[in-house]
């Protein structure tokens, strides 16, 4: 199986997504690219399934980091009530990737399912093997650290202003 | 000027990209895996074509079953039925070959445990990325209360959990548990259905697969020394 560029780039962008960090996110994806072909290149769905070893992939080279790839949520953990909601949040455009940086690998992986791919909670749940309740706290998180950090920034620049 | 967060992270995320060295060094990558595959594929059609000639031959025996149907029949049921269990029976060994040497691998190089306890249950609270959950083995309810602990590996790709035990004042054993799918890892001995683990040797250790409660499950532990004494 021979992808294009742009598909390429897409499961690059995931890489980032995971890693937060372009080298890194680099070698992530050489390195599930080349165990996807020593596998035998298998699945009826290959990006679906290169998604999958990038997944396990980063999670095993966090553990050689001893580090959680993603950080286990409370049960009691707070949900998104309406995915809706997550729409009308607006920020200024020079902040996203001070955001993006304050955001763990978990929440950054719904991001990107959420915003680039399109995805809803439900088929993010899928696509990741988690029980929607996951993805939806998870979401929740996000929404709580973008209205948090659009509002200290917003303090920041008034106080700047006086 | 403020902005959606789902457009502003969109383009974010967007804006980073491979550059064309990279690029064309995974293009490389993915040409060399696709030529290896074309030429596997290659070999199994031949093999197919090789197949298609004894197909031939039988249609000539057919003419024989007319005159002798009783004992082509025959041949065809001891014959060509057996070749082909056996091609399906060469692929699943190698699956299970693979299996075997994976596990071996990892038992061999003995890596840190992430998680040390004796208790099933904290070990599922500390498993929070698999997408099962981890369970005793009927056979090895005489090592419970020898577990030592556990931690993440991959099994074909899968991740899956991996639990030492203190078999003996020596020896360690190594289970391996990840849900099981037949198209993934062939088609192996289900315990709950009374049927026989399959034992095998693979880097020199003794390697035990089967499936249990909808798992696969694989152990790796030292050769018996009596049995090396032959």
């Amino acid at each position: 199986m021979i992808f294009e560029r742009k598909q390429i780039q897409r499961f690059y962008r995931y890489c980032f997504s995971l890693t937060g960090e372009p080298d890194s996110a680099a070698d992530l994806l050489q390195t599930a690219i080349t165990k996807w072909i020593s596998l035998g290149q298998p699945g009826n769905q290959p990006i679906s399934y290169i998604r999958r070893v990038i997944r396990n992939q980063f999670i095993d080279d966090k553990r050689k980091e001893n580090s959680l790839a993603f950080e286990t949520l409370e049960s009691d953990s707070p949900l998104l009530i309406d995915e809706n909601s997550l729409e009308d949040l607006r920020v200024n455009q020079e902040i996203v990737e001070f955001i993006f940086s304050k955001l763990n690998s978990a929440e950054r992986e719904v991001v990107y399912f959420w915003a680039v791919e399109g995805y809803t909670a439900k088929e993010i749940s899928e696509e990741l093997n988690l029980a929607r309740g996951t993805v939806l706290s998870r979401l929740h998180r996000v929404k709580q650290k973008v209205i948090a950090l659009v509002s200290e920034n917003e303090e920041a620049s008034s106080k700047a202003q006086l | 000027m403020k902005e959606s967060f789902k457009q502003s992270a969109k383009d974010f995320i967007e804006k980073q990209s491979l550059n064309d060295d990279e690029l064309t060094q995974l293009e490389a990558i993915l040409k060399k895996g696709h030529v290896i595959r074309r030429a596997n594929v290659e070999k199994q059609t031949s093999n197919g074509e090789s197949q298609g000639c004894e197909v031939s031959i039988l249609s000539k025996l057919s003419k024989y079953i007319v005159s002798f149907g009783v004992s082509a029949a025959l041949i065809v049921m001891f014959f060509v039925l057996p070749s082909i269990n056996e091609t399906e029976n060469k692929s699943n060994q190698s699956l299970v070959l693979d299996i075997a040497n994976e596990v071996a691998k990892n038992h061999i190089k003995m890596k840190p445990l992430e998680v040390k306890t004796k208790n099933i249950i904290q070990l599922r609270t500390y498993f929070t990325e698999l997408d099962f959950s981890v369970v005793y083995s009927e056979k090895l309810t005489d090592l419970k209360s020898k577990m030592l602990g556990a931690r993440y590996c991959s099994i074909q790709g899968v991740t899956a959990a991996q639990i030492r035990y203190q078999k003996d004042s020596v020896n360690k054993l190594t289970l391996y548990e990840v849900p099981y799918d037949s198209k993934t890892f062939g088609d192996l001995p289900n315990i709950n259905e009374n049927e026989m683990p399959i034992k095998i040797f693979a880097r020199g250790l003794s390697v035990t697969i089967w499936v249990e409660n909808g798992l696969l499950m694989a152990t790796v532990e030292e050769i018996p020394p009596q049995s090396q004494d032959l």
